[in-house]
């Protein structure tokens, strides 16, 4: 029932105090937005980005028009909110610098013949995916956790379609790589 | 999207799917739900649109600036009606015929006039005394110290004028004649003192010192000229 009702008009019931609507809205988007989240900043900070970032939606309700989608409209948010994050703990600018994405997520770099021992795939996946730059990282969640298309990662982001996709190709191809060069050494 | 960017995104979403803690979802829940509860508080008239406040206070204050002001500044209703009916302008008038019940001050006016050619003719248009032209002119009394050779040879107007400042057009009679035809509504109180003065030279000094009352009836804070009192006494 609540599946057939879309974003937008979900947020419009909101805007016009429906609270019900809102909490079949936070129910749909929560865990993808939590990923979003968590992959990009770490477990240090996600809770606080998290509750800022709806609590933002929560008092844009009487300014929302649907001009895009809700799904857009909200990673929006959020990637600001994140890059905010980002700038007042002078943690680090967005750039394609991978080497200090292991601060960003927390996760340690992970050499080859440890990743060996580590066996785990799924792992080895997280790790490298915190191993992307930055700019390919966010393409590759808004993808993969939003569930956006190209062209809405585009406008998300605030480049050209074919940066988008270059992006994503780019995320796409260095994990592969690197679970083929796991595989290898096995 | 290949084979192999599935085989990622199946993995991916595979590894896991950490989600906000319990506590974390009713925090934001209960925001949602206070935040519509009260909407009172956030949600005024003008809330987020402040610019539109503004404007409306900013015109409403002009507005009550300036309509006192204009009010004061428009003509009284009767004045116009009366203005309306004879097509005349009221302030041009008034001038003229000041001047023209001190004689004196019209040739003092015309002598220190920068352009004596042209002003006494836009003088007269403006106060619709336009009879001025065709009224005859007394010759052997004009001068020429007024008037300039070129106005001479160029305008007949310019003669006419120099008659004017001369003294040999006889204003005050002009004068007069346009108070008798003037409605009552729009005698000034110098216009009246016009009106006055023909009565008083006429003999009709019963019927000056009723329009005297008329006059000080009507404008309790002119002051009358003492040399009509006196003509009248």
């Amino acid at each position: 029932m609540d599946d057939e009702i879309s974003d937008e008009n979900l947020m419009l019931s909101y805007c016009n105090g429906d609270a019900d609507a809102f909490e079949v809205l936070y129910q749909r988007h929560k865990g993808p937005l939590y990923r979003f989240i968590l992959r990009q900043s770490g477990h240090d900070f996600v809770e606080e980005l998290f509750q800022d970032i709806w609590l933002k939606v929560i008092n844009s309700r009487m300014s929302y028009q649907v001009k895009a989608t809700f799904k857009t409209w909200l990673y929006h948010i959020a990637r600001n909110r994140i890059i905010d994050h980002y700038r007042r703990h002078n943690l680090r600018p967005l750039n394609n610098d991978s080497d200090s994405l292991s601060a960003i997520s927390g996760a340690e770099r992970i050499q080859p013949e440890n990743q060996l021992e580590a066996g785990n795939q799924h792992e080895l996946l997280m790790h490298a995916i915190a191993e992307l730059p930055r700019d390919q990282k966010e393409a590759f969640l808004l993808k993969e956790e939003a569930g956006l298309d190209i062209a809405q990662i585009a406008s998300t982001t605030g480049v050209s379609y074919e940066a988008a996709k270059s992006r994503l190709r780019y995320a796409y191809k260095k994990l592969r790589d690197q679970l083929e060069f796991i595989h290898e050494h096995r | 999207m290949n084979t192999d960017d599935e085989k990622i995104s199946s993995l991916y979403h595979e590894a896991g799917s950490p989600a906000p803690s319990k506590r974390l979802d009713d925090t934001i829940l209960a925001a949602s739900r206070e935040a519509v509860d009260t909407p009172a508080a956030t949600t005024g008239p003008f809330s987020g649109n402040w610019p539109a406040a503004v404007s409306i206070a900013a015109v409403i204050v002009i507005t009550i600036i300036l309509v006192p002001v204009l009010q004061q500044q428009e003509p009284q209703p009767a004045l116009t009606q009366a203005t309306s009916e004879t097509g005349r302008s009221l302030d041009a008038p008034d001038e003229t015929e000041l001047n023209a019940y001190r004689p004196t001050e019209v040739k003092k006016k015309s002598v220190e006039a920068p352009s004596p050619a042209s002003a006494p003719a836009m003088l007269l248009e403006d106060s619709g005394f336009s009879e001025f032209r065709a009224m005859p002119a007394h010759k052997g009394t004009s001068s020429s110290t007024t008037t300039s050779p070129a106005t001479d040879a160029a305008s007949p107007l310019a003669k006419e004028e120099t008659r004017i400042d001369s003294g040999t057009f006889d204003l005050g009679r002009s004068r007069m004649q346009a108070a008798d035809s003037a409605p009552f509504a729009i005698l000034t109180p110098e216009m009246w003192q016009v009106k006055i003065s023909r009565l008083i030279t006429e003999g009709k000094i019963d019927e000056a010192q009723a329009e005297i009352e008329k006059l000080e009836m009507h404008y309790p804070e002119h002051i009358i000229d003492q040399n009509l009192l006196e003509k009248l006494e």
